[in-house]
């Protein structure tokens, strides 16, 4: 099976300061894979990079066979990749289902929009009560659901999620990484996980990788990683 | 009583002309959230435009239309791309950018021009409506009924189209628009030449009104300032009735008061409104919030 994310010897980072250093990474065709570490490790830096909003300052990156190093944002989302930013990042002042629509933007196909805008009402069956309402008046789990919903709007090949559980409670965290699994799982979407429940991200995924300080300072299987004495005393608070 | 209507009457045609010329500055501050200090200006090569068409071709101002907004258009789109967008990550120098502008097409069309003042002269200047006492100039409904028009057409236009919505999803949040496959910059230069055409709009429907003259855009943006800011950054209604409320006070102070008080008048009332609603009278709740969030 080819590789659908290859990172290779990534340096990125922001004007002068380095945050990445030298890392490689690699993502296989339907397969999750987490990448945990400690606040300010580099994680959100890593998928903006691959996203492109950030520019990498050397290595490359390559997506589903094609050289993405270059590649605009705004070009990716046809590309089949999808980035759910930190925070969600819904359009406040636009419904749900308006920000539902701007998810397809890049489809543009009217009829494409009315199927798969039915596709995710029906995996987010929340959304649907609520897809007249603004985006900034929903909860914090409507929130991200939504921001996910939103990405999974361009029928992408891969979805990278950033911290999709932050600030949510335990059931809406079971929530959101259930439906992870089931877009992993039910769907072919690639996944990447950045989390810092890590206990759950591991149990989740396929892979891990672990970022500390802009490298990555372990990578293996998640239940092999889990079950690691080290990384449950640094990570998991065991 | 008749006079207090004819005072309305005249309040409302100014206040049309005045929402005409704020519609676009509020369009491009709405949407890229730089302030166009050259908008005036763009008013100002739209009736030079006008009147151009009139002395090569002989076409009255409201014909030439058709030649000189899709030529602002390419005008505004062309001064993004070249001017503003390899400013992007400097706000304040695309400020001043637009202020260098400002100056250099006054010298510019001061330079060609000599100076000398121009009209462009329509067929229709010559015909009023007259309703009992009141007499409405033809020439000054059409920028009213234009204004009109243009803002039903914005504000439809970002409700119901895919390009529409993806505006507004640029204006509430950048990376987030990018990161679903809008081209920003694309949208940034297309919304430029869309505010400078509807300047150039503005300087066609005015040509036959005003004698022009190079720095006629400062009497213009004077007012559209007050008017976007009364009505509410960002907002096409606000535009819209902050023009009538400009022109309704211009009229009023120029009636009851002493004409040359006018500009204070305004901008009594615009500190007034700002004191009292910081986001203007019908400014989205909140909006100053999104300006202030990470755009990039
Ligand atoms: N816009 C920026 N400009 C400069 N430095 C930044 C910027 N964003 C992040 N950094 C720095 O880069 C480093 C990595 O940040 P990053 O946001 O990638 O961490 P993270 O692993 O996502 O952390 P968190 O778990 O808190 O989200 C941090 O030291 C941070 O201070
Ligand atoms: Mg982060």
């Amino acid at each position: 099976m080819s590789a659908m994310l290859q990172v290779r010897d990534l340096v990125a980072g922001y004007g002068q300061a380095v945050v990445l250093e030298h890392v490689d990474f690699t993502v296989k065709r339907g397969e999750v894979v987490a990448v945990v570490g400690a606040n300010g490790a580099g994680k959100t830096t890593l998928l903006n990079t691959i996203a492109g909003v950030l520019q990498p300052f050397s290595g490359s990156i390559t997506f589903d066979g094609t050289d993405i190093t270059k590649t605009p944002a705004h070009a990716l989302p046809k590309q089949g990749l999808v980035l759910v930013p930190e925070g969600g990042r819904l359009f406040p002042f636009m419904t749900v289902e308006e920000n539902l629509e701007m998810g397809g933007f890049s489809r543009r196909k009217a009829s494409d929009f009315a199927d798969s805008l039915e596709e995710v009402m029906q995996l987010f069956p929340i959304l649907k009560q609520r897809r007249a309402q603004f985006a900034g008046h929903l909860s914090g789990g409507e929130r991200q659901m939504c921001a996910v919903a939103r990405a999974v709007m361009s029928r992408p090949k891969m979805i990278m999620l950033d911290e999709p559980s932050v600030g949510l409670s335990p059931k809406m965290v079971g929530e959101v990484f259930s439906l992870v699994e089931n877009l992993a799982r039910t769907k072919g979407i690639t996944v990447v996980l950045v989390e810092q429940n890590v206990q759950e991200a591991l149990e989740v995924s396929d892979r891990a990788y672990v970022l500390d300080h802009g490298r990555f300072v372990r990578n293996g299987s998640s239940a092999e990683l889990g079950g690691d004495p080290a990384i449950q005393a640094a990570y998991m608070g065991l | 009583m008749s006079s207090l209507l004819n005072i309305i009457v005249v309040g409302l045609l100014l206040g049309g002309i005045y929402g005409l010329v704020s519609m676009g500055l509020n369009l491009i501050f709405g949407v890229i959230r730089i302030v166009n200090f050259a908008q005036g200006e763009l008013v100002m090569l739209g009736m030079y435009g006008a009147y151009v068409c009139y002395l090569f071709i002989g076409l009255d101002p409201y014909l030439s239309i058709f030649i000189v907004v899709p030529a602002l258009f390419l005008f505004g789109v062309i001064m993004q791309r070249f001017i503003l967008q390899p400013l992007q990550n400097e706000p304040m120098m695309q400020i001043f950018a637009t202020f260098g502008l400002l100056l250099l097409l006054q010298n510019v069309v001061l330079a060609v021009t000599r100076g000398q003042g121009y009209t462009a002269p329509s067929k229709l200047s010559e015909f009023v409506i007259s309703v009992g006492p009141l007499n409405i100039s033809v020439v000054r409904l059409v920028a009213l009924v234009a204004v009109t028009a243009a803002a039903l057409f914005l504000s439809w236009f970002v409700k119901n189209t895919m390009a529409g919505k993806a505006i507004r999803a640029v204006t509430q949040d950048r990376r987030a628009a990018r990161l679903m496959g809008i081209n920003v910059e694309l949208a940034f230069m297309l919304t430029f030449g869309a505010g400078a055409a509807l300047a150039g709009l503005a300087g066609t429907l005015l040509a036959p009104i005003y004698t022009m003259s190079p720095q006629i855009g400062g009497n213009f943006i004077m007012a559209a300032f007050a008017v976007v800011v009364l009505g509410g950054l960002g907002s096409v209604w606000g535009a819209y009735i902050g023009g009538f409320i400009i022109g309704l006070i211009e009229a009023f102070a120029g009636y009851y008061l002493d004409p040359a008080l006018k500009t204070a008048i305004w901008f009594l009332v615009f500190i007034g409104v700002l004191i009292v609603k910081p986001g203007g009278l019908f400014g989205i709740a909140g909006a100053e919030e999104v300006g202030l969030r990470e755009q990039n």
